[in-house]
């Protein structure tokens, strides 16, 4: 060991060198990672942090117009099973069995469906009940995994199925209220962002968002479920009886446009639901709206109140009827039983339902009043109902390059013409209500998840007639089903209540004409002094081919007595009544 | 580059005092960032951690300006019974010790635990300095040099393998290799004992489970997901701190990412929170202090006190490059703290007691005269430090 300093120093360089090449490494190496991986790393920092939960807001109810629930949400679970938790026997054996119990599944089965999946998430059930889940969850059944989801729930059954509607499998409405109103009762998710640590919870200080969920609203319906239900149990036995392809019951109330009852045959019912059915579809919406129909001689009453309101006419102006009317060169028009009444009043045209009188009217007001009188009615505009699809009404007005005089003329009984039942109906109630156009409505109030409620105004469109035209059109309808000669029983003529109504048999059209099927409609209001009820009873082709008269009346006076009675309105028919 | 003042002897290397000092405060900053999470968690006081180190901080400065103050020379009557006293400790750890991570470390209980390992790297450094240092020893020659060398070596890093702690014995045998070859031992013993060193790594990590991890997860083929998942955490950490860090106590990582982020992974909280500015500037700071730290060790006129400071340095070094390696996934986890840095109130107290140790060197190991003749002039501006 000589020069002891001098080797002490050389060989001190061999460490001091290895320090700097791996320093200098190791700094080239945090370099490399902090600025030339950075947007990787941070990318995939971020991704581990970054949750982005939707906060789902709570779906509101649907109620009928006294607060009773017809569709509602609850907390369910989607179950699923982790295929790789259950690649061991015993596991499988042991989860499987778990959940079949709690299921009242086969747990074989369960197995066989699980393994034959191999990987990934196995949906073995949905709208499993919160509890059964919530004790599944609790077990730490291994390979489970339960994602909360929420069902609808309809305790009323199958009534009132048509204006609910249906949600889908995203739980956004797909029909009826639930579709139409969607954006009310959904109300809109939320959203929470954090970063989080490896347990899950939020980093303090890190980003933090949250948006809340804008809670859906509770909407009460203009429906009575005990109207809507007799409804649909009247519509459905009148269907059978007549042997019907269908038909509509719609009650009304004619002052607010409140649809007490809207009850459509076939229509959708929970119960048999099957949407893999193509037939099914169609029931997804609802027929009252968005159907449109000829509604022969109902209109006769929209014809005399535009004639009566124009003054061209009184309820007792006289006119002769021969049978026939001759329009222009070679159309002559027939009063649908092809006889003749004589001199008779305007009252006397509605009473036995004559088309000539009808087209003489059409014919005294002119084309040009007549089609605005129609419009003042709603006809050619959509009368705003909440459900979706409605069409506005059809029919030539004379600004057209194909209307001729038989248009005004057939119009006047309610061919050429096509409307929708709530359409129709929503001018008969223009017609005895006073005049006044309203939006009929499904909805008379929301409430919000606070409670608050909030009533949803009537809407009046405009006026149609005066209400002394009105009056008289009342006044004119009664005498229909109750003629105050007694010269004829009107089926239509309710046992305790007074009433008026205008009944209607139209053909169908089919392309160049007409084929011997038909709609046999009534439309009527009762009582006779004050109108609680304004109730639309149609049938489309029933095989019996019976009247409006003698097939929708006897149901319209059932279904007024019977509804009247149920809102506690004192009779105020015949013998019942004490009268001063 | 710094000279010792001519007009006197007795000035230390304050380069070497600054970054000390400084390391010491970066480090007691980052530690109570990277501990105050796990803090609430484990202890309900985000400051838990943080205490435990300033405590060992106090220790350490305490320790470091006795041994400053104390002539290093004066250790050396001590250093067999010191290396005694260390491997009394080492054996009574394996027998009363306490366990943890899976490792038998640690003496004593709650808040004050002792880790015998962190003083037998500045024992086995004095000791060896002396043990090298004793006159007419020929290191070179197999029977006097090589042979009773690896007997020391073997007893100690055998007892540090045996608590089954593989970074400390790669620190302790790296310490002792490197004096011994600044000493002056054949290249040959050397080599023969670095190779056999490798294979006794290897093998020990093929024997311990988690090593095993460890070493499979750094060549690729990790199967445990734990030991990935700490390389990785800590890497994602790095790179989403970047040029310039998510700023100082917002280590998303900390929040149990990193797992052990006040203790081993303190350099990925540092660098995440702070950037690349600041954990650039530290590892040059480390590497700095190491070359200082050698440099010392060659102008040093004393044997003794150079082997002392080639000791200290290399196992500063050591640690640095294995930790921050092991973080940058660059080398295997070895499980080493960071010196300075990592919490751990032992660690902070032994690394400043050496470097006490290396003070008192640059203060008493220079000879006036021979101060003067190693002193070459330079064009460069003297600093009086």
């Amino acid at each position: 060991m000589t020069e002891p300093r001098a080797g002490r120093s050389r060989r001190l360089l061999v460490p001091a060198a290895l320090a700097t090449l791996g320093c200098a490494g190791l700094l080239g190496r945090v370099v490399y990672i902090q600025v030339y991986q950075h947007d990787v790393l941070s990318a995939e920092a971020q991704a581990e942090l970054e949750v982005d939960n939707t906060v789902y807001a709570r779906r509101g109810a649907i109620l009928d117009r006294n607060g009773d629930v017809l569709a509602t949400s609850v907390a369910t679970w989607d179950i699923y099973v982790r295929a790789k938790d259950w690649v061991v026997p015993e596991d499988a054996i042991a989860g499987s069995t778990a959940i079949a119990t709690a299921l009242r599944m086969d747990a074989a089965q369960l197995r066989t469906k699980v393994s034959a999946v191999g990987t990934g998430d196995v949906k073995i059930a949905t709208d499993v009940d919160y509890d059964t889940g919530k004790a599944l969850i609790d077990a730490k059944v291994k390979g489970l995994e339960a994602l909360g989801n929420t069902k609808r729930v309809k305790p009323n059954g199958d009534i009132g199925a048509s204006i609910i509607g249906l949600l889908g499998y995203d739980n956004s409405g797909i029909a009826g209220m639930e579709s139409s109103l969607n954006r009310v009762l959904a109300g809109l998710p939320g959203r929470v962002f954090f970063e989080r640590d490896t347990t899950g919870d939020p980093i303090p200080y890190a980003q933090h968002v949250t948006h809340d969920p804008e809670q859906g609203k509770d909407i009460v319906l203009t429906i009575d479920r005990v109207l809507q239900d007799m409804a649909e149990k009247a519509l459905n036995n009148a269907v059978v009886a007549h042997r019907a392809k269908g038909g509509t019951v719609i009650m009304m109330d004619p002052y607010t446009g409140d649809i007490l009852a809207l009850a459509t045959n076939p229509s959708l019912k929970y119960s048999t639901l099957n949407l893999d059915d193509n037939g099914q579809l169609a029931l997804l919406k609802n027929a009252a709206v968005t159907d449109l129909y000829e509604p022969g001689s109902v209109m006769k009453v929209v014809t005399a109140a535009a004639a009566i309101d124009a003054g061209v006419v009184t309820a007792d102006t006289w006119y002769h009827d021969s049978g026939s009317i001759k329009i222009g060169t070679d159309t002559e028009l027939k009063n649908f039983d092809n006889g003749s009444y004589g001199d008779q009043t305007m009252t006397g045209v509605l009473q036995h339902s004559i088309n000539t009188g009808a087209v003489f009217m059409a014919q005294k007001l002119g084309a040009t009043a007549f089609t605005r009188y129609l419009e003042r009615f709603g006809f050619g505009s959509t009368s705003g109902i909440e459900l979706s699809g409605e069409p506005e009404a059809i029919f030539r007005r004379p600004d057209d390059e194909a209307w001729t005089e038989v248009d005004l003329a057939t119009q006047s009984f309610g061919q050429s013409i096509s409307v929708t039942p709530v359409q129709m109906t929503t001018a008969f109630a223009a017609v005895i209500n006073g005049g006044n156009l309203i939006q009929p409505r499904l909805v008379r109030a929301t409430i919000d998840a606070q409670g608050r409620r909030e009533d949803i105004p009537v809407k009046v469109r405009g006026q149609a007639i005066s209400a002394q035209t009105s009056a008289t059109l009342r006044e004119m309808m009664r005498k229909v089903v109750d003629p105050p000669d007694g010269s004829y029983y009107h089926p239509g003529n309710p046992r305790d209540y007074t009433a008026g109504g205008k009944s209607g048999t139209a053909n169908i059209p089919v392309p160049n004409g007409y084929n011997d099927t038909q709609i046999a409609s009534f439309i009527g209001f009762a009582p006779f002094d004050s109108p609680r009820l304004l109730i639309m009873v149609k049938l489309d082709n029933n095989a019996d081919l019976l009247t409006g008269t003698t097939a929708a009346a006897p149901i319209f006076a059932d279904l007024v007595d019977r509804s009247l009675a149920y809102m506690k309105v004192r009779p105020d028919a015949g013998d019942l009544v004490a009268r001063p | 580059m710094t000279a010792i003042p001519q007009q006197s002897h007795l000035r230390s290397d304050y380069v070497l005092l600054g970054l000390t000092l400084l390391l010491t405060v970066i480090g007691l900053v980052v530690v109570w960032s990277a501990s105050f999470v796990i803090g609430i968690v484990q202890f309900g006081d985000p400051n838990a951690y943080f205490v435990r180190q300033l405590m060992g901080a106090f220790l350490g400065a305490f320790m470091f300006v006795a041994m400053w103050r104390l002539d290093y020379r004066k250790l050396r009557p001590w250093a067999l019974p010191i290396m005694a006293v260390t491997i009394v400790a080492l054996v009574a750890v394996l027998i009363v010790g306490e366990e943890r991570n899976g490792a038998q470390r640690w003496i004593g209980a709650g808040a004050v635990t002792f880790q015998p390992a962190e003083f037998a790297k500045l024992s086995i450094t004095v000791y060896l300095a002396v043990w090298l240092t004793r006159p007419g020893r020929n290191l070179r020659s197999f029977e006097e040099g090589f042979f009773p060398f690896m007997i020391i070596l073997g007893v100690v890093a055998g007892l540090i393998v045996w608590e089954r702690s593989l970074g400390t014995t790669l620190v302790v045998v790296s310490i002792a290799i490197c004096m011994f070859w600044v000493a002056g031992a054949s290249l040959m013993h050397v080599a023969a004992l670095i190779g056999s060193g490798l294979v006794a790594v290897v093998s020990l990590a093929l024997l311990v489970d988690y090593r095993y991890d460890r070493l499979l997860t750094f060549l690729g083929h990790g199967e445990t997901d734990g030991a990935l998942f700490q390389t990785h955490q800590a890497m994602l950490a790095l790179g989403n701190g970047g040029l310039t860090g998510l700023g100082l106590g917002t280590s998303r990582g900390k929040f149990f990412y990193i797992p052990e982020s006040h203790t081993d992974g303190v350099f990925a909280v540092l660098g995440e929170e702070t950037g690349l500015l600041m954990a650039g500037l530290v590892l040059c700071m480390y590497l700095f202090l190491i070359l200082r730290g050698f440099h010392l060790a060659r102008r040093c006129d004393d044997d003794f006190g150079s082997f002392i400071v080639t000791g200290v340095t290399t196992w500063i070094a050591v640690q640095t490059i294995l930790n921050i390696g092991g973080i940058t996934s660059t080398l295997p986890l070895t499980g080493v703290p960071l010196p300075f840095m990592s919490y751990g109130n032992n660690a902070l107290a032994a690394v400043l007691m050496a470097m006490g140790v290396v003070a008192s060197v640059s203060r008493y190991g220079m000879e006036p005269e021979a101060a003067k003749q190693d002193e070459k002039p330079r064009p460069r501006k003297r600093r009086a430090t």
